[in-house]
């Protein structure tokens, strides 16, 4: 078994508007995506997902649609807003700079 | 999503929410089936593959708790549950918010008055193009101290072709002319110069303004309100172009203004101008003097100020040219200022008194609030224990002002609204702008927000009373806390003023009162009751004298036999009209001094006119007898004329034509004094001249009748048609209403100052015992270790009462002081009431000392009921 990293708290934003830019997926495909693209390092608590999402469509950077495909089973998609693509640039950005940050600070160190 | 769209989206939720929940459900339903399927695609067994999948998802009732949070929605329950904490609050305990509620409830219902008059008599634009840029320009005469006075139409001419500053100017003359169509009717108007329509900046909605070339061609033209298109024309476009009988003449129609404007109304112009006609200057009326008003639209770019100056200088050049000018000049006045310049200072007044209440509302409400929030302090105290927080706290003390706040917003507004239907409808003078007086959604709404907000700051501004936030401190019962000190000086000195205010207003509201009911029971001298008075008047170039005396004769037989009707007279001028001769009068064979001769009204009457009125005859025949040297005068000039000797018999001349010998007449009667000029005048002598002797052409037809006014009038003017349809029948109105608008003023100030006084007794009271509930709640610990060694409660309640009396002496020593000081001012308002006189003071300081008894009620209760062995408990 790999070893797990706990999300870094305000991270998972982050990762949900990264996931969502690839085009719009459902609430299980999102943590599916999240997991399988991080070799299963990044494991989310797949509950708190769901406030996440709810929290950026609150603010606007994420809507949702329901779709009923025609083999019957209903699911709630995802996708970025104009505004949310605009955000996950900024927050991608971001977390660059912080990352180098701690990076440079470990390799002082 | 904006700030707003979140706010909708949260309530639109609300709404939603049964939807969404079912929703959430599936979508975790949904999530949950799919992680198992993945799982055992994995090889777990299905049980294996669901445990996992739930333990991965977590708690299901708390992530739909996060998820829920998430949307924001919580908060918005949580308002809803304060909401209803805060109601159940003041529920428990009604009487502070109650009377929290009634002292902002009567200040927003005076601001909302007020604020509507500032707003539609001063403020309000008035509704023409550019008005800052109209003035009015006045002949004046310093030496003489006539500031504005009309204007010669030499001079006017000079000043339109001189003046630079002025782009135009017209000269504007009041007129009233009759117009025959469907009957005759006698309509107001102006004439005006060509330059009016484009110096009031508004064009006729149909047809054309009338030109300097309409002037130039002579043909008679005129340009209709609408009001008057619409109900005379029935709004008929073809009205235009069309010729209508108007006086004695055919006049052609051209145009008509277009419906809501409002005509500029200044000087003797009143507002109700339903025509427009040309004013032309000729020969004959450039010899009339002074009659002209004048009206301006600045050149771009000048001032008033600027174009004043140069209208000095013109009439200083004319002085110098013209002999007639000598001493005359002439100055310009913003047309805004004009019309609002009367109503100025007394709205600037009322609106000082009005923010003066809303002030002691404030007061009121932060220190009844602050002895309520004292009063909880445990229950405050327990719940920041528990982990509510100073800001949840503040919200809450929020709500409930906002929930009084909301009372008095909507009771408030409510007789607010009234008040100002009932000023508008008053006969108040209220300039010529009170057909602006209408309510205004805008302002009623700006007074609700303002009643919500002073209401939740004043809450909110209780906490900062209270001790820092620690709840122990809150626990312990403690008293005092620095906090409300100072605070609490600035509340006792408005308490005082509060206090002195209202003894002030008492005092000035009794005498007010009792001056409308002496001017009520004034003895006018003549019975109203129940007579109509009607003005006819006859087109002089149709009638001859002889004809003329025919004609009312007539008129006076038809209506004496229309039913109901007792008594029909005819008279020069019915009692309260606006004009009427006065002249010196005096005993024939002496020459009348100017100085010393008695002044009478004359009034030519026929013989029915003082049994109609119930005017007594005294001694003489009981009406004058036919014949042109017979008259009746009234006590007083008896009295002026002939003290002590009996005035039957004697012979008098008049200023009028003391020269003639033929005008010689004798006293046949006797009558009684009569106000003829309002109840508010002082007698003067009447002479009254017999109607069959006068040549006249104009008359009041005055009419005592049991029928309404209403069903009478159409009667009298069949009656009047009956004759000449041509006539028309004017200034129709009963005599007690003319007489009910001559007091309005005073019946206005009477009752406004009640209103005032009411509610600033209410503040008072109010306002002290929340002083004293707040101090009491500071002295809680003390009063009990003293009930508990054994201070007895008529101690504790003497104490309480010498507290309020030191609110209350001073308050009403100052006002008391501010009312005698007030003394000249409120004589010349006051009518048989001596303003120094004392029992108006005692029934003010007794109502005072009435309100602050009730006042101490509640604070003695409370003060008297601390249970010593409870605040000791509290240690």
């Amino acid at each position: 078994m790999t070893e797990r990293a706990d999300l870094l708290q305000g991270t998972l934003d982050l990762l949900v508007l990264k996931t969502l830019r690839l085009g719009p997926l459902h609430g299980w495909a999102i943590s599916k995506r999240i997991r399988e693209l991080s070799d299963d390092v990044l494991q989310v608590n797949q509950g708190s997902l769901y406030p996440a999402l709810y929290r950026l469509e609150d603010k606007g950077w994420v809507r949702s649609e329901w779709h009923d495909p025609p083999d019957g089973r209903r699911v709630k998609l995802y996708e970025l807003t104009k505004e949310g693509q605009k955000h996950a640039a900024a927050e991608v950005r971001q977390w660059r700079t912080f990352v180098g940050a701690v990076d440079r600070l470990l390799e002082a160190t | 999503m904006g700030w707003l769209g979140s706010v909708a989206s949260r309530i639109g939720w609300l709404f939603r929410r049964p939807r969404l929940e079912h929703e959430m459900d599936a979508e975790f339903r949904f999530h949950l089936e799919k992680e198992i399927a993945d799982l055992m695609g994995t090889g777990l067994s299905p049980s294996e593959a669901r445990r996992r999948a739930l333990r991965d998802f977590g708690r299901l009732s708390s992530v739909k708790e996060e998820a829920r949070a998430a949307r924001g929605i919580p908060r918005l329950e949580a308002l809803g549950r304060d909401l209803r904490f805060a109601a159940r609050s003041i529920r428990r305990s009604p009487g502070a918010p109650a009377a929290a509620a009634m002292t902002l409830t009567l200040a927003i219902a005076a601001t909302t008055a007020v604020a509507h008059a500032v707003q539609k008599l001063w403020l309000d634009p008035i509704p023409l193009p550019h008005p800052d840029r109209l003035a009015v320009v006045w002949e004046s005469q310093e030496a003489r101290g006539v500031r504005e006075n009309v204007v010669s139409v030499p001079n006017f001419e000079e000043w339109a072709s001189r003046s630079r500053s002025f782009a135009q100017l017209a000269a504007v003359v009041p007129d009233h002319e009759v117009l025959q169509r469907d009957g005759p009717e006698r309509v107001a108007g102006a004439l005006v110069s060509p330059a009016w329509f484009s110096i009031v900046g508004v064009a006729p909605a149909l047809g054309r303004p009338f030109t300097d070339a309409d002037v130039a061609a002579g043909e008679p033209v005129i340009v209709l309100s609408h009001g008057l298109w619409r109900e005379r024309f029935g709004a008929d476009p073809h009205a235009v172009g069309s010729e209508v009988p108007f006086g004695d003449r055919l006049v052609r129609v051209i145009g008509v203004m277009p419906a809501g404007f409002q005509p500029p109304a200044f000087g003797w112009l009143g507002s109700g101008q339903r025509y427009w006609r040309p004013f032309v200057a000729t020969a004959d009326n450039r010899q009339w003097g002074r009659f002209l008003l004048v009206l301006g639209r600045l050149a771009p770019g000048l001032t008033v100020r600027q174009a004043s100056a140069e209208m000095a200088a013109i009439a200083a050049q004319l002085e110098a040219t013209h002999p007639r000018n000598k001493g005359w000049s002439a100055h310009a006045r913003p047309l805004v200022d004009q019309i609002v310049g009367e109503v100025k200072p007394v709205l600037l007044a009322v609106a000082v008194a009005a923010l003066a209440l809303l002030l002691a509302a404030i007061a009121n409400l932060t220190t009844v609030m602050l002895a309520r929030a004292r009063r909880r302090r445990a229950e405050l105290a327990v719940r920041v224990a528990l982990g509510a927080s100073r800001g949840r706290i503040a919200q809450q003390l929020a709500l409930e002002g906002a929930l009084i706040g909301a009372v008095a917003a909507v009771v408030g507004v409510g007789l607010g609204a009234l008040a100002v239907q009932a000023l508008a409808a008053s006969q108040l003078d209220l300039g010529p702008r009170r057909t602006a007086l209408v309510t205004d959604g805008g302002v009623l709404a700006l007074a609700a927000v303002v009643a919500i907000a002073v209401a939740t700051l004043a809450s909110v501004g209780a906490l900062a009373g209270l001790p820092r936030a620690n709840p122990r401190a809150w626990l312990a019962t403690r008293d005092g806390g620095a906090g409300g000190a100072a605070g609490s000086r600035v509340t006792r000195a408005l308490i005082v003023a509060e206090v002195a205010i209202a003894i002030l207003l008492t005092v000035v509201a009794g005498l007010a009162a009792r001056s409308f009911l002496a001017l009520r029971e004034t003895e006018l001298g003549y019975s109203a009751e129940r007579v109509t008075a009607a003005r006819i008047t006859l087109p002089a170039a149709r009638y001859r004298a002889a004809a003329a005396q025919a004609f009312f004769a007539g008129v006076q037989e038809r209506v004496r036999a229309l039913p109901q009707v007792s008594e029909v007279a005819l008279v020069s001028h019915r009692p309260l009209s606006e004009t009427g001769s006065a002249t010196h009068i005096g005993a024939f064979g002496k020459p009348i001094d100017r100085k010393t001769a008695p002044v009478a009204d004359i009034r030519v009457a026929s013989a029915e006119y003082f049994e109609t009125l119930r005017v007594p005859t005294l001694s003489g025949v009981p009406a004058p007898g036919r014949g042109a040297s017979n008259v009746a005068i009234s006590k007083l000039l008896a009295d002026q004329l002939w003290p002590g000797q009996d005035p039957i018999g004697q012979r008098l001349v008049t200023g009028f034509d003391r020269t003639d010998s033929a005008a010689v007449a004798t006293v046949v009667s006797v009558v009684g004094d009569v106000r003829l000029h309002g109840p508010r005048s002082k007698v003067r002598g009447a002479l009254y001249l017999p109607l069959e002797t006068r040549p006249v052409w104009e008359l009041d037809l005055v009419v005592r009748a049991a029928s309404p006014l209403e069903r009478l009038v159409p009667m009298i003017r069949s009656a009047v048609w009956s004759l000449d349809s041509t006539i028309p029948v004017h200034q129709v109105a009963t005599l007690s209403e003319t007489i009910a608008a001559a007091t309005a003023r005073d019946r206005v100030t009477s009752w406004l100052l009640t209103g005032f006084s009411g509610v600033s007794l209410v503040l008072a009271a109010v306002g002290i015992a929340g002083v004293l509930l707040v101090e009491l709640s500071r002295r809680r610990r003390e009063l009990g270790v003293r009930l508990a060694l054994g201070a007895s409660p008529g101690q504790v309640r003497r104490e309480v009462m010498v507290s309020g009396l030191r609110l209350v002496v001073p308050g009403l020593v100052l006002g008391i002081a501010a009312a005698l000081a007030a003394t000249p001012v409120m004589r010349a308002f006051l009518y048989g009431v001596d303003p120094g006189e004392g029992s108006s003071y005692l029934l003010g300081v007794a109502i005072l000392l009435l309100m602050a008894a009730l006042a101490l009620v509640v604070p003695i209760r409370r003060a008297t009921s601390v249970d010593p062995v409870e605040v000791l408990r509290g240690e």
